[in-house]
């Protein structure tokens, strides 16, 4: 009877406690953003986004909302802060100790000072040590690591988002097959893309090809802007990416001597015009000017080369091959980053209730796929509807005529996007002379001399120093 | 006797307490000092007059501000109908001696919600415009959370940018952002109105400055008078030239270096002045040619007579060509009292005006350097692309550089007008033909997106398609004395032309014309031509809707080049009723 009684009383305890649980208010997260999303807490109908075109992944998104709300007992809304408001929100809102929002979603312009900052949570103090996102591993996000070495950046890891800014570097197929050399990919998958190899090809492919003592062919052509960046990752390095310059650093030496000299030393390199240079760059390979250049696929849609929207009017006769950087003296194929990171990304600000429950959140909101992240091998079909190969067209058509070489060029693209690097030499608020340096005005320890306290300067000013 | 004492006591009494009261009622004009003069701008008096909208730029809205009940006080309600409101200050006038000492301001500022009834945010700049270039710079706010709605915004202003008395420098907040807006649920809606109020100054130690609530803001006049003058570009400022002298009294500066190698053939030095009479020359008494007056009675002069232009030419004829024998020193003289506020030389170009211009509705967008950033034509542009038309931008760019990207052309990715379209202040224009140079006649193949780019930071304002008028300026004008006439549409109105006219009218030379119209058209008769009754330039005058410029060669083109065979009088028609104030004939530059 006892034991009945304490059963019972077990009963009534359990329900009352459910009872009380349930009754509890749903925690309602603000997550803000400097522009309008849709699809949260406050909207009943899926019709409330003016953008919503009836696909699949529409349904999805719209649905998890619910889903959401029922397994997380929350409640959540985007918040559209405005650029300048999500500026002064990190500024004051974290410094103070009571953050406007949970969340942030935000470029890197304000998003990695921020981080610098200590304003953001380090998820390795919220997440279990072997949890995917903390090991680099998990397919629904990914980290940017902003030098301080933790992990308080996530951004999406789809696909869209990680091919977006890549510049892989691209050769003229029909150029290598007619120079007789191997294939550059053969040797990328054999691991001996490095660059002696880069310049012996590129020594090679320069041509007189008309004997009248002028080069009519380079190996190697393209704006400073678009190489330079990925020449420094595949030398393992960056100029400007934490708090400390690093232009003055040996690898980034390492990287200014092999510019330098494939112009100077070795006459490998497209003369860079002084005027227009940039536009004049991205033309080259269409008029056959150079073997390898850097090249993206923005590039090739403006050039019109495959003529994605009318694919049997391609406005250029041959292939032009993606692949990943060569592998410098101070680089690891295995570990060099291969993208300049431009996402937009989300941080949860340092003193926020219930970090934990928050990120949970949030990875849930972008995991709208139902991905399982407990079951990594088998989940092929969540993954194919986040990364819809026909809502993908553009970024497959614009490369390349022939559909394997469609495929090709866009993996390589995937794989350099995983492999992001905050990079902010493009954001310093001046220009370095690369023009200069390649030309040889400075030779590297003026290069970086001249420019060493300019760049810290900037980067001060950036980080908040 | 104890009666008269009382009375004494009492006289002596009421005496003492109306002095009394005299000393503790401060009298009219200490009030009204008093009232005039504040530490916290918080409307409570309904007065704003401080404050209005400035109109200066391609996005200025032209809000409407009022004094309202908001948030338990007043503030001022910034109604925005559609575009950028630059709500400017008088801060000069309202600081008064302490405005240089000007180091940070804070004010409240809040947002109208949406038509939905929720919060929507908005961020905007504080901008000081400074300098005799009217350099502005900015600093942000924003109102982002509803449960910071309204909120105090507090700006510091860079010390290194220096705040000068005097030169007519000021203050504006603008709202550049609305959440309500960019969210595009609700078209054809208004942007959000703005609360403003409680505006307090303070200096680099903290202290607040006072306000003098008595000044009163005066927009500058949206649109330069240019009649008859040409537009300057690559100018140089000669520094320092801001002075003033009676009748015939002389005052200026040395010349810099800059200013001097500047002053080369083709060049133009031009004055913004005032005097009594509106006459104004340079005296360049240094000279190895002697004390020299320069261009007295001959400067060209706009309507208002606020801006002089002269040539390097009037000053070669009389100094030589040689400029090292000018001597340093640069003055100002006028027949009656005169003040010059600044003087600068440049090259000449004509000044560009559209007719008949349609405006790509919502363009404005902003990119950074080699950026490019636009929007799909509407049909209304690409219909009034003519021949005969241009592109006009009104644009900001770190460079000063701007044209157009024509991204979707079938001729491949065109750039229009990269270092060939012609840049006037912050205007640029391409034209037509420039397009089609490089994307074809085929309109079709021009594509639907069109974009602007710069080589430096940039901001667009408006574009605009319409037709090109090229107004010059003008050398030595010599007036049509009595020609002010109106007259009804399609009916002719003039005047015998004076021999001053007639020996005028020379190859080269240009016919000014300063009217109104009802269609902005307006052109020349010659009812006395030996060639006949002639009509010159109908419809197709240079013009701008208050200025029309006809050439001699236009004229000669139907009337003959012999001058003696064009008749006895000029006379003035137009497509719609006009009035004609004043007509000219000079030397165009």
């Amino acid at each position: 009877m006892k034991k009945f009684a304490a059963l019972v009383l077990a009963i009534v305890m359990m329900l009352s406690v459910a009872s009380f649980a349930s009754a509890e208010e749903p925690r309602h997260i603000l997550i803000g953003t400097t522009w309008d999303l849709y699809w949260d807490s406050t909207h009943e109908s899926i019709d409330a986004n003016p953008y919503y075109s009836g696909t699949t992944a529409d349904e999805m998104m719209f649905a998890k909302v619910k889903a959401i709300e029922e397994k997380w007992n929350v409640t959540f809304e985007y918040v559209n802060l405005l650029y300048a408001g999500a500026q002064e929100s990190i500024n004051t809102s974290i410094l103070a100790g009571t953050p406007d929002v949970d969340v942030y979603m935000i470029g890197l312009a304000i998003g990695a000072p921020a981080v610098a900052n200590g304003y953001a949570v380090d998820l390795r103090t919220v997440l279990p040590e072997d949890h995917p996102v903390i090991a680099g591993t998990d397919e629904v996000l990914t980290y940017i690591d902003v030098g301080n070495g933790s992990v308080s950046l996530v951004t999406n890891n789809n696909k869209e988002n990680m091919v977006g800014s890549t510049y892989p570097l691209s050769f003229n197929l029909q150029m290598i097959e007619d120079a007789n050399l191997e294939d550059p990919r053969d040797l990328v998958e054999r691991g001996e893309w490095t660059w002696d190899k880069f310049l012996e090809y590129c020594q090679v492919l320069t041509k007189d090809v008309d004997g009248d003592g002028t080069t009519d062919v380079y190996g190697f052509g393209g704006w400073p802007g678009d190489y330079i960046p990925n020449l420094l990752m595949s030398n393992g390095t960056y100029i400007a990416a934490t708090a400390t310059e690093n232009l003055t650093s040996p690898e980034v030496a390492e990287v200014l001597k092999f510019v330098q000299d494939l112009n100077l030393t070795y006459g490998v390199m497209y003369p860079i015009p002084a005027e227009n240079g940039w536009d004049v760059c991205r033309f080259l390979y269409r008029e056959g000017k150079v073997a390898f250049c850097p090249n993206a696929a923005w590039i090739m849609d403006t050039n019109k080369d495959y003529a994605f929207a009318n694919p049997d009017l391609p406005t250029l006769e041959f292939d032009m091959v993606f692949v990943p950087w060569p592998t410098g003296p101070s680089g690891d194929a295995e570990t060099n980053k291969q993208k300049v990171t431009d996402s937009s990304c989300y941080m949860i600000p340092v003193g926020v209730e219930d970090p934990e429950l928050v990120f949970n959140v949030l990875y849930d909101l972008l995991n709208w796929y139902n991905y399982d992240p407990a079951n990594p091998d088998s989940d092929d079909e969540a993954l194919a509807i986040r990364d819809d190969e026909e809502a993908l067209g553009w970024w497959y058509g614009v490369t390349a005529k022939d559909i394997d070489l469609q495929d090709w060029n866009f993996e390589v693209m995937y794989e350099m996007g995983k492999r992001q690097q905050l990079e902010m030499m493009n954001n310093l608020g001046f220009e370095m002379d690369f023009l200069g340096l390649i030309n040889g005005t400075y030779d590297v320890a003026q290069f970086q001399e001249t420019y060493k306290q300019q760049v810290q300067d900037a980067l001060d000013r950036l980080m908040g120093n | 006797m104890k009666k008269v004492l009382s009375w004494i006591l009492c006289a002596a009494l009421l005496l003492t307490s109306v002095s009394a009261l005299a000393e503790a009622v401060p009298s009219p004009d200490a009030a009204a000092a008093a009232a005039a003069t504040a530490v916290i701008v918080d409307f409570a008096d309904g007065n704003h007059a401080f404050m209005g909208m400035d109109m200066a730029a391609g996005n200025a809205d032209a809000s409407e501000l009022s004094v309202v009940d908001y948030n338990g006080g007043k503030a001022v309600r910034v109604d925005v109908k559609a575009k950028v409101p630059y709500v400017a200050l008088n801060i000069e006038g309202m600081l008064g001696e302490n405005y240089t000492k000007l180091a940070s301001l804070s004010f409240d500022i809040g947002v109208e919600l949406g038509s939905d009834g929720k919060f929507y945010a908005a961020s905007g700049k504080v901008y000081t415009v400074t300098g005799a270039d009217a350099v502005k710079t900015g600093y942000d706010w924003s109102v982002y959370l509803k449960t910071k709605n309204p909120k105090t915004a507090k700006v510091t202003l860079n010390p290194d940018v220096a705040l000068t008395a005097g030169i007519g420098e000021y203050l504006m907040i603008t709202k550049e952002a609305d959440a309500f807006v960019d969210s595009g649920k609700f078209k054809g809606e208004e942007p959000r109105d703005i609360y403003i109020s409680n505006l307090q100054f303070f200096d680099a130690e903290g202290n607040v400055l006072p306000v003098d609530l008595s000044a009163v803001y005066v927009a500058p006049a949206t649109e330069a008078d240019l009649t008859n003058l040409s537009v300057l570009t690559n100018t140089v400022n000669l520094d320092g030239m801001s002075v003033e002298g009676g009748a015939w009294a002389q005052n200026g500066v040395e010349m810099t270096p800059e200013f001097l190698a500047a002053l080369v053939p083709g060049s133009v030095v031009e004055i913004s002045y005032e005097s009594e009479d509106g006459d104004i020359w340079v005296v360049m008494p240094w000279a190895n040619a002697g004390w020299i007056r320069v261009a007295q009675g001959q400067a060209t002069k706009n309507n208002t007579k606020t801006t002089a232009q002269i040539t390097y030419e009037q000053f070669a004829a009389l100094l030589g060509e040689d400029t090292s024998t000018w001597g340093a020193m640069f003055q100002c003289e006028g027949s009656s009292a005169w003040k010059v506020y600044s003087v600068k030389v440049g090259t000449p170009t004509a000044r560009i005006a559209l007719s008949n211009a349609v405006e790509f509705e919502g363009f404005s967008c902003e990119g950074g350097a080699w950026s490019q950033n636009g929007f799909e034509m509407p049909q209304a542009i690409i219909d009034a692309l003519q021949p005969g038309t241009a592109i006009e931008i009104d644009f900001e760019s770190e460079t000063g550089d701007m044209w157009i990207v024509m991204p979707w052309s079938t001729a491949g990715w065109m750039r229009v007008g990269q270092g060939s379209a012609t840049i006037v202040g912050n205007k640029a224009y391409m034209t037509y033909e420039q397009l089609v140079e490089l994307c074809g006649e085929d309109k079709a193949g021009w594509g639907a997106m069109m974009q602007c780019e710069s080589s430096g930071a940039w901001k667009v304002y408006s574009l605009k398609v319409g037709k090109v008028n090229q107004l010059v300026g003008v050398a030595n004008p010599v007036d049509f004395p009595g020609f002010s006439k109106s007259a009804g549409a399609w009916a002719q109105d003039g005047l015998e032309m004076t021999p001053e006219i007639i020996a005028a009218l020379v190859p080269g030379s240009v016919v000014t014309i300063n009217y109104e119209s009802e269609t902005g058209n307006i052109w020349i008769v010659m009812p006395d031509s030996a060639a006949g009754w002639m009509r010159v330039q109908q419809g197709t005058a240079d013009c701008d809707g208050k200025t029309a410029q006809i050439t001699y060669e236009e004229i000669a083109a139907v009337c003959g080049e012999d001058v003696s065979t064009w008749g006895a009088r000029m006379q003035c028609e137009a497509d719609g009723a006009w009035s004609v104030y004043s007509v000219s004939v000079g030397m165009a530059h």
